[in-house]
């Protein structure tokens, strides 16, 4: 991990065309600013980390499927 | 027509357009961009099956699952699915099952273009929406 001291104001360049940049501190929390070309995502790590999880849960369950108990659940839900 | 064969759904016969490219894949599943979608039975469900692989996902059209849901087809959508125009999109949720209760996935919804046979899972950034979102609310009885 590379490590970098900024102050307030002060930004950082990832690549070429990646900012970031510290706008502000408050208490603990730290104000970042990003400007990224439209294909970058960005994205807090935790909601990030929540998606895959979600997804790899989902898929994850298609081996229960036989299960009638399932089945029916899906039968029988009605939209 | 192709065929694949499924230890979860059995054989499957496949049109073309049941087939759809996901250039970056589903959130979390590497290496996986080619899946077909075909209805699941005496269901409103669908299911994302991945072509060469044992993986798939089962799919909720969204209107199935919530009422006053919308969010922004931003002109990245547009490139990325080559959307002829913002209605030229299905929308679907994942749907994860735990303990006889089914929940979707509101924040990361998958979107299909049928035109470009193109797919992408889209994380919904200016809204607070849930990722695991119950459907018991839905269930009349």
């Amino acid at each position: 991990m590379l490590v970098l001291r900024r102050k307030v104001g002060e930004t950082v360049m990832i690549g070429s065309n990646i900012q970031v940049q510290i706008l502000g501190i408050d208490g603990d929390q730290i104000k970042l600013g990003f400007l990224a070309p439209k294909d970058v995502q960005i994205l807090r790590q935790e909601l990030y980390e929540g998606i895959v999880a979600e997804n790899l849960a989902a898929k994850a369950q298609t081996e229960h499927l036989q299960q009638e108990q399932i089945l029916n659940l899906l039968k029988n839900f009605k939209g | 027509m192709m065929q694949i064969n499924s230890k979860a759904y059995g054989i499957l016969e496949l049109k073309e357009d049941q087939i759809y490219h996901f250039e970056t894949g589903m959130i979390g599943v590497s290496d996986i961009y080619q899946y077909a979608l075909f209805p699941m039975e005496d269901t409103p469900f669908f299911v994302l099956h991945g072509l060469q692989e044992e993986v798939s996902f089962i799919l909720l059209p969204v209107h199935e699952a919530v009422n006053d849901y919308g969010f922004r087809i931003t002109d990245e959508i547009i490139e990325d699915l080559t959307l002829e125009s913002p209605d030229d999109v299905g929308v679907m949720l994942v749907v994860n099952i735990q303990q006889n209760e089914l929940f979707v996935n509101l924040m990361a919804p998958v979107l299909l273009a049928p035109h470009s046979q193109k797919g992408c899972q889209y994380i919904i950034k200016d809204q607070d929406l849930p990722i695991h979102y119950s459907l018991s609310m839905k269930e009349d009885d």
